[in-house]
């Protein structure tokens, strides 16, 4: 029950003015409340839950509620008085017409409204099924892709002037000309890491003139083409992804449909051709630079001289193996290409999946590139032994 | 006449060497709408920014609600933001963040309204614009033009600002749009008491909403007044943009209507 005296809280706004509560008992003996001040956000977001136990108190016993003392109110201050009126109006209500309309807004809310953040949770199998079926189609859309690529590329064959050469020499340039510094720099570093780390076991061994067939083994078939993949994962994939994400974002994706122009002709094939030619050269300098990083390390830490690192790469590396890891390398470009692409095509117009595509579609290649090198090396286990 | 809610004064701005404005001056008076019109490239969205203090100014001071725009500290630039909404040409929503969400974005962000309240703050919000609940759990990409500068509208006045500004607030809309659009933004400017600030080549939203109209021409302001005077001003741009206007708040000519006339006129010539 309201007393005869005035309950007060309230917030000071710039011009000193108060949102405030006014219970009183009238003559006939019905409690009445009049709100005074302003009540918009600015004045009263500080002290918003005070003024809510106010009004909630004052709702309490009251039949009658007068609105038009209040200076200014806004959707912020209406809210507050209809969560005390626990969102219907009351029985005797005075408001100007003025306000009246955003009061007749939070009527028009449904009550029971969802919450607006829910998401739909799922089972733990319902998420496996689910992730399966994702990974199925997408490894039916990267065929799908590498098949009107291959159709594609076969038909410019025939018309040699469709053959799309600015943007196939810009993906040369892209992946293969400025990852020069990059992948010498870590095949350099590699190199080195290598050749310390296994010399230093071979030395205790008494083999330590072996950590030349042991480098050089490891570099040409594994880690060169292992290290530019990854490297071209990172670098290239996800700016092909972003590339074409974001003309999706932008609907060029859309104009291209519009004016007829193929997609896979425009976007994928000069891409993959582009790897195909620029990823085994980069694979043959991350070689170089990486066996130039082992013969640094071999000459420091095993006394090792360069001419006889490189005489005995020579002779212990066949040459199958080297050709065999570039070879690596052109695939693994392939590869990279199509799945940038395609999680490139399926990011839709918003910046959330735009970031979510970049992320899957580097993992992707990744995991693809790792597995797809396990398979080859199974397979081409006895090659050049 | 009382302290302007904007003063720009000596403003100079280049950018790579090319001048875009040269001592320029303009004052904007507390419950104004103010327009800005100039020709493409003739630096009015950069003097939007610089108001907003997104760019800085090379010469001269920006002083938007008390402020100098090139000393605000990072403190004092989130209280000032709070102090004004923007709508930008494209509606500049989140694009990963619904309807509902983009108009929570600046509430959450101020630290202004608990949660438990907020869903009621940011659905009368947008009704008031003209957003229905059905469509607030939608997607700036699921938004047609006219419901994206809602939208917007709707972000830029949650917080009750003093200060609005709209950055081509019709571009992009088909006329019926557009007109909903000029009306709704006059009905807001009366219920919030808002000083606006509003870049556009909208003759129909500059007759319906200015009080005064700035012409950006030769890097500098060349009027500033009521638009009836404007209109009268002799300047080769001024003559260009209003041609065909009739006055009164009526539409442009219709370029069917107008291709007519072109046509009864070179045939007159020819008759002659």
């Amino acid at each position: 029950m309201c007393a005869q005296t005035a309950l007060h809280t309230a917030a000071l706004n710039s011009d000193g003015d108060l949102a405030s509560v006014q219970c009183r008992t009238d003559l006939d003996g019905h409690d009445r409340v009049t709100l005074y001040g302003r009540w918009d956000i600015r004045s009263i977001h500080e002290c918003a839950g005070g003024l809510l136990q106010r009004l909630r108190a004052a709702t309490k016993g009251a039949r009658c509620w007068d609105l038009t003392q209040i200076k200014d109110i806004d959707a912020a201050g209406a809210t507050l008085i209809w969560r005390a009126w626990n969102r219907s109006r009351p029985n005797q209500l005075s408001v100007r017409t003025e306000d009246a309309a955003v009061f007749e807004s939070l009527e028009a809310i449904p009550a029971g409204m969802p919450d607006m953040r829910s998401a739909s949770k799922l089972t733990p199998i319902a998420w496996f099924g689910r992730f399966g079926l994702k990974a199925w189609r997408s490894n039916v859309d990267v065929l799908a892709l590498l098949g009107a690529a291959a159709i594609d590329t076969v038909a410019m064959l025939h018309s040699l002037a469709d053959i799309p050469r600015r943007e196939i020499t810009a993906t040369i340039f892209r992946t293969g000309a400025q990852a020069i510094a990059i992948s010498g720099l870590v095949g350099f570093l590699i190199g080195i890491v290598l050749c310390y780390l296994s010399g230093e076991q071979l030395r205790d061994l008494g083999a330590a003139s072996y950590v030349v067939n042991l480098t050089g083994f490891s570099i040409f078939r594994e880690l060169g083409p292992l290290l530019a993949a990854i490297l071209n994962a990172g670098r290239s994939g996800s700016a092909m992804t972003a590339q074409i994400g974001l003309m999706r974002v932008t609907e060029e994706l859309d104009a291209m449909s519009v004016l007829g122009i193929s997609r896979v002709r425009r976007l994928v094939v000069p891409k993959l051709l582009g790897q195909l030619v620029a990823m085994p050269l980069v694979v043959a300098w991350t070689d170089l630079t990486a066996i130039v990083g082992a013969m640094a390390g071999a000459l420091l830490q095993l006394g090792i001289a360069p001419s006889d690192f490189l005489r005995g790469i020579v002779r212990v590396v066949p040459l199958a193996n080297v050709l065999f890891g570039v070879g690596k390398g052109a695939l693994f470009g392939a590869m990279v290409a199509l799945i940038s692409c395609h999680f490139g095509f399926r990011i839709r117009p918003d910046s959330d999946s735009l970031a979510a595509g970049t992320t899957q579609s580097v993992v992707t290649s990744l995991t693809a590139v790792l597995i797809l090198d396990a398979a080859l090396a199974i397979v081409f286990s006895d090659l050049g032994m | 006449m009382s302290v302007p809610i904007i003063a720009v004064t000596g403003l100079e701005t280049c950018f790579d060497g090319v001048v875009i404005h040269r001592d320029l001056h303009l004052e904007v008076q507390r419950g104004e709408t103010f327009a800005i019109i100039g020709s493409s490239g003739s630096g009015k969205t950069t003097l939007l920014k610089l108001m907003l203090g997104l760019i800085k100014p090379d010469r001269g001071t920006v002083r938007v609600l008390d402020e100098d725009m090139s000393t605000l500290t990072a403190a004092q630039r989130r209280q000032w933001a709070t102090r004004c909404g923007v709508v930008f040409q494209g509606g500049a929503l989140f694009s990963a963040l619904s309807a509902f969400d983009n108009v929570a974005v600046p509430v959450r962000e101020a630290r202004w309204w608990p949660e438990e309240f907020l869903s009621d703050l940011v659905l009368v919000t947008l009704q008031t614009t003209g957003i229905e609940v059905k469509d607030c759990q939608k997607l700036p990409a699921e938004l047609s033009g006219g419901m994206v500068k809602r939208v917007a509208l709707a972000r830029a006045l949650v917080l009750k600002p003093d200060l609005l500004f709209l950055d081509e607030p019709t571009a992009g809309l088909d006329p019926e749009q557009r007109h909903a659009v000029v009306r709704l933004i006059a009905r807001l400017t009366q219920v919030f008491k808002l000083t606006v600030v509003m870049v556009t080549h909208d003759v129909d939203a500059l007759s319906a909403l200015a009080d005064r109209v700035a012409v950006l021409a030769e890097q500098r302001i060349i009027i500033a007044a009521p638009l009836a005077e404007v209109v009268r001003f002799q300047h080769p741009f001024i003559q260009h943009f209003f041609e065909g206007w009739t006055g009164s708040g009526a539409p442009l000519m219709r370029p069917l209507e107008r291709a007519r006339r072109t046509e009864i006129r070179s045939s007159a010539i020819k008759g002659a």
